[in-house]
């Protein structure tokens, strides 16, 4: 990924995670990438892209399933112990997706009149076919609960 | 005295955390109604007497900017006040809102003190 786009991305991204979560996402360097070979537990596949263009322009994010219920806990700010339904889980994963990919686009084409899509989320389970085959850029990002991954296909 | 809000967002964790951060300001507000689509905020505005429409712009069915468009129309409506609070950040989304009368613009991710702020600039315009 080219330095610049691997910064907005990144920027973005720990913006939406300290903004909305008070959560710390650390990029892991591009060298060091290589070093992550597998992607244990479950995760929510967010998915969400850009309406009304010729190319396709998609970005997906993968959160460790635990993390996905800390952020959910923390933005419906849940006070008592039922925990967070599935439900929850996935809209949260859409909300992110969602941050994510309008803020990459406003930081890049603020005059654009580009539109978003209607995120989509799922729980997965390995996710290394979707990282290692994707053939787009993406990047890696440490989190307290695993690594998390988003990718973004240019188009 | 108390005033009613409707939340159109077809996020149900981002309608929760809109409410939840004006129960916290300390408003007086009567009775929180939700939509998860401009459609059924329409239905909403139709049934409730509503005094501040909070709304997404990126949603199902009707977005919020064709939703605020139909609002502006209704003879009833049309003098609500609207704050979108959305991810969509072009100049042309703001410049259509802005068309549209709309009172903030507020993008997310945001901070609580933010929507606090310009609920207050509203309620203190309409006193």
């Amino acid at each position: 990924m080219n330095p610049a786009d691997r910064n907005v991305l990144t920027v973005v991204v720990q913006e939406v995670f300290e903004t909305m979560f008070f959560t710390f996402v650390d990029p892991i360097g591009e060298d060091e990438m290589g070093q992550v070979t597998s992607f244990p537990g479950r995760y929510f596949h967010g998915q969400i892209g850009v309406k009304g263009e010729d190319r396709k322009r998609v970005l997906d994010i993968f959160i460790p399933e635990e993390m996905t219920g800390s952020l959910t806990e923390t933005l419906l700010r849940k006070e008592d112990d039922k925990g967070v339904s599935k439900e929850e889980l996935i809209d949260t994963t859409k909300e992110i997706a969602n941050m994510v990919l309008g803020n990459i686009l406003n930081k890049t084409n603020k005059e654009g009149t580009q539109r978003l899509t209607t995120p989509t989320a799922e729980l997965v389970g390995d996710i290394s076919p979707f990282v290692k085959d994707s053939g787009v850029e993406h990047i890696y990002f440490e989190t307290d609960w695993g690594i998390m991954v988003v990718l973004f296909d240019r188009g | 005295m108390a005033f009613n809000v409707l939340i159109v967002d077809d996020s149900m964790a981002m309608r929760s955390v809109i409410r939840k951060v004006i129960s916290i300001s300390g408003f007086d507000v009567g009775t929180f109604f939700e939509a998860g689509n401009g459609k059924e905020a329409l239905k909403v505005l139709n049934e409730q007497w509503i005094d501040l429409v909070l709304s997404d712009i990126n949603m199902p069915e009707m977005d919020g900017l064709t939703f605020v468009k139909k609002m502006r129309e209704h003879d009833i409506y049309k003098n609500i006040p609207v704050v979108m609070i959305t991810t969509e950040g072009s100049q042309a989304c703001i410049d259509e809102a802005m068309s549209l009368g709309v009172k903030g613009y507020i993008q997310k991710p945001f901070m609580p003190e933010v929507i606090k702020e310009k609920l207050e600039e509203i309620m203190e315009k309409t006193r």
